[in-house]
């Protein structure tokens, strides 16, 4: 089947080191030299074009803006001590803290990249000064950031929302609860570790004073999320404007309230979130030639026909989904995966009677978890780096965050309740 | 001879110290590259403002409808410069774990390798980018009026960039520098 044929030649060439934009292009004209296929080559690299076009995909470089912005100063450091003073007196409570400033810091940054670079260049060394093994530290990290992928505002879940169809809106909405339960459930294995270990059994609880304090230089960076997610909700603002709305608040406190950010940073924030955006536009782009290639040539229909054979009810489809996304996300970052895999999926689910906004939830939150596996995984990456520790030893160490993730996945997955509750409340 | 590379340093253009400085090249590349980077720059906050802007017209029930048509055209030409500026970056995402096994020579010819092969598909990615920006010069885009091909030039003119800069990286693979050389330590 040519989709096989081409997903295998582009893993192959991407193995080999080729970047991924460049692999997708190669695959796709590949399979259509080798297969002799009539299909001319200005339609596909016109395709390249148009994936990148939307309107909508305008909010992925705006939300790195406003992460860029808010990133840039000590947002970071500040919910750190706001979820330190607040939290720090329960047994594992540096390990907790660490788990609740990812998943505010989350709400800001919309990147679990740059969640795990901000809140572990300050955390990581400070679990290890507390008695944290490093390599625990560094799971923590790795793990812990991910939860940006699933708390509004989500690039993954924007991205998602562009290739099926979905409400941006429902889809965040639909985030907001799972990405507390994985929170608590990862606070859950910082608790027992601090206690079984003793490394961390819990500061003397500090004084409201301070935690108000701490509440109130935080409170801009968190009002970012209520700004985002109010606005959306309530129709004052489509999500491409929620991001450049979110951008100027960013800059509005990064310079007026903190004054972290003079006007000489802005050219170097510009550069760096669209450029990153950049790195993921194209390879949406590239993705958008081999969906043109598989649905000339029919696949999903193939597909559907595969799948329905081994699937005949909705509980075997979601499991064999979710096995396979779970090898997939081993090897390809969030949004690569969802553009390759949500065309074919949407309309499996669909028939099977998922709502695609539940479907979105757990593809993103499947992929989250591919973050922290080995052999490709971005904040595994960043979280060994900033434990000073090897990516083997933090692969070790976060089994027990694997697991915990996996469990909560799959009860998110035949559970839709508990994400799509608040999105038909709020419809 | 003098140092193709003479164009290190920040002073090649007085406002590139607004901007990181990027890997070290000779000065005509530089000078691209810094063109590159400032056009990024400019469409961004242009694209940043006009949506917000946007945003607050709505308040006063008003609209400026073309700012969509216009924002679609600033995407496609700030995300091809964008691929170059990560291309001269070595930025692109990568499955760079078995690459990253090799060492010396081995590791040299397998980055020239990619290089090579990157190099063929931008090469196809200009050549049938011009022909799809002739073609859009006979249609307009539906608010704006403008041709199509305004926004359609975006590929081979971003494709070109890039060879440009993917050729510079193949000739420091080839005198001998390593990753971490040519785009600094974070890139081993």
């Amino acid at each position: 089947m040519i989709l096989f044929e081409t997903f295998g030649l582009f893993v192959v060439i991407a193995l080999l080191g080729v970047p991924l934009v460049y692999g997708l292009l190669i695959a796709t004209v590949g399979m259509i030299w080798w297969h002799g296929l009539s299909h001319p080559l200005t339609s596909i690299f016109l395709s390249y074009i148009g994936g990148v076009e939307p309107f909508v995909l305008i909010a992925v470089p705006l939300f790195m803006l406003a992460g860029e912005i808010l990133s840039r100063g000590g947002v970071g450091l500040r919910i750190v001590t706001f979820a330190t003073k607040l939290l720090g007196f329960l047994p594992g409570g540096l390990g907790i803290a660490t788990v609740v400033s990812c998943l505010i810091f989350g709400g800001v940054s919309g990147s679990a990249i740059a969640d795990t670079a901000a809140i572990g260049s300050v955390m990581a060394p400070a679990m290890v000064r507390k008695g944290y093994k490093r390599a625990f530290a560094g799971a923590l990290m790795s793990t812990a950031g991910t939860l940006a992928v699933v708390m509004p505002p989500s690039i993954p879940m924007l991205v998602y929302a562009f290739v099926s169809g979905a409400s941006v809106r429902d889809l965040f909405i639909a985030g907001v609860v799972p990405a507390f339960i994985f929170a608590i459930g990862l606070a859950i294995v910082c608790a027992w570790h601090g206690k079984s270990t003793g490394c961390d059994n819990g500061e003397t609880r500090a004084p409201a004073r301070e935690v108000w304090t701490a509440f109130v230089s935080a409170f801009p960076a968190l009002l970012m999320p209520v700004i985002i997610l109010g606005g959306i909700w309530t129709g004052l603002f489509l999500p491409t404007e929620a991001a450049a709305v979110a951008a100027a608040y960013g800059l509005f406190v990064a310079m007026v309230i903190y004054k972290d950010l003079h006007w000489r940073d802005l050219p170097a924030l510009l550069l760096k979130s669209f450029t990153t955006s950049a790195v993921v536009m194209v390879v949406i782009g590239a993705t958008a030639c081999l969906a043109w290639l598989i649905t000339v040539e029919q696949v999903p229909v193939q597909i559907a026909g595969f799948v329905t054979q081994y699937a005949h009810e909705q509980w075997t489809f979601l499991l064999l989904m979710n096995l396979a996304l779970l090898v997939l996300g081993c090897f390809i970052e969030p949004v690569p995966a969802l553009v390759l895999a949500a065309p074919l999926l949407v309309p499996l689910a669909i028939a099977f009677k998922i709502d695609p906004v539940h479907l979105g939830l757990i593809m993103t939150c499947n992929l989250a978890i591919g973050l922290y596996t080995p052999p490709v995984g971005g904040t595994l990456m960043v979280g060994a780096r900033l434990a000073g520790v090897g990516m083997m030893e933090v692969t070790r160490a976060l089994i027990p965050q694997f697991i915990i993730s996996v469990c909560i996945l799959f009860v998110i997955t035949y559970v839709p309740a508990i994400s799509m509750s608040l999105v038909h409340a709020l419809r | 001879m003098s140092d193709p590379r003479a164009g290190d340093g920040a002073g090649a253009l007085a406002a590139a110290t607004l901007l990181p400085a990027g890997p070290p090249a000779p000065r005509p590349i530089l000078w691209l590259a810094h063109l590159v980077d400032w056009s990024i720059v400019a469409i961004g906050a242009t694209m940043a403002t006009l949506v917000f802007i946007n945003v607050i017209l709505h308040l006063f029930h008003r609209d400026m409808a073309w700012t969509v048509e216009f924002c679609e055209l600033l995407m496609v030409w700030v995300t091809f410069l964008g691929g170059a500026a990560a291309t001269r970056r070595g930025a692109h995402m990568v499955i760079g774990e078995l690459v990253g096994r090799l060492a010396g020579p081995a590791r040299r010819y397998a980055d020239a390798a990619i290089q090579l092969v990157v190099l063929v598909t931008l090469g196809l990615l200009f050549w049938y980018g011009l022909g799809i920006a002739d073609a859009g010069r006979m249609s307009e885009l539906t608010v704006l009026g403008w041709p199509m091909a305004s926004q359609y030039a975006a590929l081979p003119v971003a494709s070109a960039i890039t060879m440009v800069f993917v050729i510079w990286d193949l000739i420091e693979i080839l005198q001998g520098r390593t990753r971490a050389q040519r785009y600094g330590e974070d890139h081993p």
